[in-house]
């Protein structure tokens, strides 16, 4: 992974005069970091090659909006690829605005169950979640998102915000229940 | 700040861990693709080549020929132009003489004598200079003068056409009185005269 200061900048100016070199070194660079995020997003690994390569298409059609001053190239990079694997969530289901809740229960989980469960397995109970509580739970439970930031980028209510992340912890524990 | 469950926190620990497919290389080709296609990259010399600050930015080769071909017409179709001036080339002739009528100082013709081969500019593409006969020369057909306008406009770029001497010689012959210079050849057999074929009534003398 790049580190600050290894040539971002001179790696960035290539890409900005569209050096397919400079390019594909940045994808490559960045590749196994995308890839972590886009897979989060999605069902599978076709639905989160789809993610990266149009979020890739997009960052180096923009990258000359980047600042590094405002902030660092991962943290650009992993909103462009978050905001790709929202749209493709939006584009598979609706966000619904009929359900609301004002409180998220807590159910119960065994935590014993859950750190035997390997990665590809918790990976896979995620991925079957609905596309929409998939992503408001990750958004709240990987990404740190608050209900208000969750409600304001999937321009969903508050209370939607909440009824699908209570739906994430019921489905889950329903899930580990049986494993 | 939202609040995670202890399971939360287990989950996005583990999802950190989560292994990368190896379809790097796939993706890539994939991105290419659609790079080629939105963000074509310029040719070696091209002003797209990689050197540009401009991405995307796009300046194919066939503009440069579409560019030349365009100013190519449009300074044939300037130069072919009605009113604009254009190159006659006068063809030497020892009998050649330009005789400038009133007409052309409507025209505005600026020119000056004519010598072997040179060339003047006309305001006229068809305008041709023909030798003009001094049997030709009428009355209507008189010559402006010339030095008159020569001095009245001394300032004016084009140089006006001079009038050769020739030209008042014309005049003087057209209308000087036409004379004849062989004598009439005579009627008739010499000594009789008309009054000899008259026809007069007899007188009786003593009657």
């Amino acid at each position: 992974m790049i580190e600050v200061g290894y040539d971002t900048e001179l790696l960035v100016r290539d890409c900005i005069a569209n050096k397919r070199n400079a390019q594909e070194t940045l994808y490559r660079e960045f590749y196994a970091f995308a890839m972590q995020i886009a897979l989060r997003y999605s069902r599978d690994e076709s639905d989160a090659a789809d993610i990266l390569s149009n979020a890739f298409v997009k960052i180096f059609k923009y990258i000359h909006h980047f600042d590094s001053k405002k902030g660092s190239l991962h943290g650009w990079i992993k909103k462009i690829v978050v905001n790709e694997g929202l749209d493709q969530i939006k584009s598979r289901e609706r966000f619904s605005e009929n359900v609301e809740l004002e409180t998220v229960e807590e159910p119960f989980i065994d935590n014993r169950a859950l750190q035997k469960m390997g990665v590809d397995e918790l990976m896979e109970l995620i991925q079957k979640l609905p596309p929409a509580t998939h992503a408001v739970f990750v958004l709240y439970a990987v990404e740190g998102c608050t209900h208000r930031e969750i409600a304001e980028q999937l321009q969903i209510s508050e209370g939607t915000s909440k009824w699908h992340l209570s739906e994430a912890r019921k489905k889950l524990q329903q899930a580990l229940l049986k494993t | 700040m939202n609040h995670l469950t202890t399971y939360e926190q287990l989950v996005a620990n583990k999802l950190q861990q989560l292994p990368v497919p190896d379809m790097a290389d796939a993706i890539w080709v994939r991105i290419e693709q659609q790079l080629d296609v939105e963000m074509p990259v310029g040719k070696p010399g091209d002003y797209n080549n990689g050197n540009s600050s401009l991405p995307g930015f796009q300046f194919p080769g066939n503009i440069i020929f579409y560019i030349f071909f365009a100013a190519l017409v449009s300074i044939v179709f300037y130069l072919n132009r009605p009113g604009q001036y254009t190159e006659t080339s006068v063809e030497p002739s020892s009998k050649t003489t330009t005789v400038p009528t009133a007409d052309d100082r409507s025209q505005k013709k600026y020119a000056s004598p004519l010598k072997q081969g040179e060339t003047i500019y006309t305001d006229k593409a068809d305008l041709s200079v023909d030798p003009v006969e001094e049997d030709i020369v009428t009355e209507k057909e008189q010559p402006f003068i010339i030095n008159q306008t020569v001095e009245e406009k001394e300032n004016e770029v084009v140089k006006k056409q001079e009038v050769p001497p020739l030209i008042e010689a014309v005049q003087k012959k057209t209308t000087a009185p036409v004379q004849d210079s062989i004598p009439k050849k005579t009627r008739g057999v010499k000594g009789i005269t008309s009054n000899d074929y008259r026809i007069a009534p007899v007188r009786k003398d003593s009657l």
